[in-house]
This record gives structure tokens, sequence and C-alpha cells, in this order.
């Protein structure tokens, strides 16, 4: 008989490969009875579709401010990107257009 | 400076660090965990991309380009950073989630998941709900945040992480296992179970 530690790694292979028949008539047997190992599969798969979320998500609210480039950062950024495209102009035959 | 209209309908790049540079960032951090890699990668990614603007092909928007090379960016850093590790390290016990059942394999009192209340299609609106995410991604240890993220986060295929991460398949099983089960906790302790309190 499967215990709860058990379903809850098929809970979560589950999400990663396809189990096998076996594997998932125990973990239905199981579930059918145990409520918490209902709830953690639901819970985990809730999870999972959130989280999938997460880019779409974090892009539509401004970033705190620990997880924003430093101004001086930009700087140094900024004029690393101009000698990058200088040297690329360059590179093209463009190089007139520069300076 | 170069001319707007030599590069079809890219924007200047010089504009890319006050239009998407934040978000890349924030990006890197959420992988990395680490200030100074994490601008590491971003600048190897502007980098990259004037190189190669010409293929821009303007299908997608400016930033998921610019993220489409930055995700590469992390996985080969990743990669690299993996062949420098001592192999035993996935043999350490710690990062287990045994702690959570009994010795019959049954869920331990404190660590059974409770009801939750929180319709999880609002949560998409709070943006307390990330950052919390955030910070419980930010315990995971290191290689479960990693393996977590390029799976849950880009979806990438267990096969393809596999190679990135050098693991067998059945390791990364684990590995995931473990970070969805911490992740649960962690989200459980610090909002489903409070979510009511927080009085907004």
């Amino acid at each position: 008989m499967m215990n709860c530690k058990q379903a809850a790694e098929l809970v979560s292979q589950a999400l990663d490969r396809k189990l096998s028949l076996f594997q998932r008539i125990a973990l239905w047997f199981h579930s059918r009875q145990c409520l918490l190992c209902r709830r953690y599969e639901n819970q985990t798969n809730q999870l999972a579709m959130l989280v999938a979320r997460y880019m779409e998500a974090v892009q539509s609210f401004d970033p705190p401010s620990e997880q924003r480039l430093s101004p001086e950062f930009k700087e140094q950024l900024r004029a690393q990107l101009q000698a990058a495209l200088r040297e690329e102009d360059a590179k093209t035959g463009d190089a007139q257009s520069t300076d | 400076m170069t001319g707007p209209t030599t590069k079809s309908n890219i924007s200047d790049p010089e504009t890319w660090i006050d239009q998407h540079g934040d978000y890349l960032f924030r990006f890197a951090m959420s992988r990395l965990r680490n200030e100074e890699t994490a601008q590491d990668i971003v600048q190897e990614t502007l980098l990259a991309a004037i190189r190669a603007r010409d293929n821009f092909s303007g299908k997608s928007t400016e930033r998921t380009w610019l993220t489409g090379i930055m995700k590469h960016k992390i996985v080969d850093y990743i990669r690299k950073a993996q062949r420098e590790r001592p192999a035993s390290e996935f043999e350490s016990d710690e990062q287990d989630v045994d702690f959570l059942f009994d010795q019959r394999g049954h869920w331990k009192d404190e660590f059974a998941p409770a009801e939750w209340n929180a319709n999880p299609a609002e949560l998409m609106e709070r943006k307390q709900f990330w950052e919390q995410l955030d910070r419980c991604l930010g315990k995971l240890p290191e290689r479960l945040s990693q393996a977590f993220s390029l799976r849950m986060i880009d979806g990438m295929k267990t096969e393809e992480i596999c190679k990135v991460l050098d693991v067998t398949p059945t390791n990364l099983w684990v590995m995931l296992h473990r970070s969805r089960a911490r992740l649960r906790g962690c989200l459980e302790q610090n909002w489903f179970g409070h979510e009511g309190d927080e009085g907004q």
C-alpha cells in the first residue's frame, strides 16, 4: 500500500514524465482515501500553473529597488554598448558615420 | 552614432538599458541570485544582442528577443558552474524532504497540507504574492532553485535540464520534487496560512 511520502513523490513526477499505469492506479487509490494527499496534489498543480506565469506576472509590476540595476552600473553599461556599437560600425564599413 | 533607420525595426541599443535593463536584471537575479553574476549576464546579453541585431525579425517584441538571448546566457553559465562543482554534492541529504513525514511515511501534523482559501486566479494580480514567491524561491538551495526555474518557469524539457545540470532523470525528478515540496511549504507558511491577516 502506498504511503503519503511515496504519493507526494508521484504527484511531483506526474508533472515531469508519464507515470506507469500501475503508479497512476496506486496514486489514485491512495488519494481517494487521503484528504491530505488530495490537497497536496491540488496545491502542487495550482502552484505549477501559477509559476508558469511568473515572467508574465513580474513584468506587470515594478521591480523592488533591490532588483534594479544601479545608476552607476547603467552608466558603465552604456559606455560599453557605445564602444561595441562603434566597433560594429567600423566592421561594417560605416566608420565615417561614427565619432 | 548609428542612424536609426539602418537597422530594421529595432530601437537604438542605447535605449535598451532604460527600457529593458531592470527587467533583464530581475530575470537574471531570479535565476542566479547573485547581483554581480546577474549584472554580468545582463551585460553579456546586451553585447551579444548588438552583434546579433540584424537577426531581429520583429516577429517577437524586442524584450522577448532580448530575454531569449539571456536565457541562453544563463543556461551556459549554469552549465559551466556545474562543471566546477564537486560531484558529491547531490548526495547531501540536507536537501531532502523526508522531515515532512513520520516513520510510516504519513504527513507529520505540523507539515500536513492545510486548506487554502485563496483563489489562484486572483493571485496573478497580487504584487505581494509574487514578491513572497520570490522570497520562497530564494530559500531553495541553489541547485534546486536552478532546476525548478528551468523546468517550471522556462518550461524547459527534462532531458535538456538533465544535460545542463549533468544529472540523471531520476536525480532531476528528485530535485524537482524537493523544490516543489519546499516551495509549497514556504508559501503555505508565509502566504496561504495568513492571507486573511493582511487586511487588504
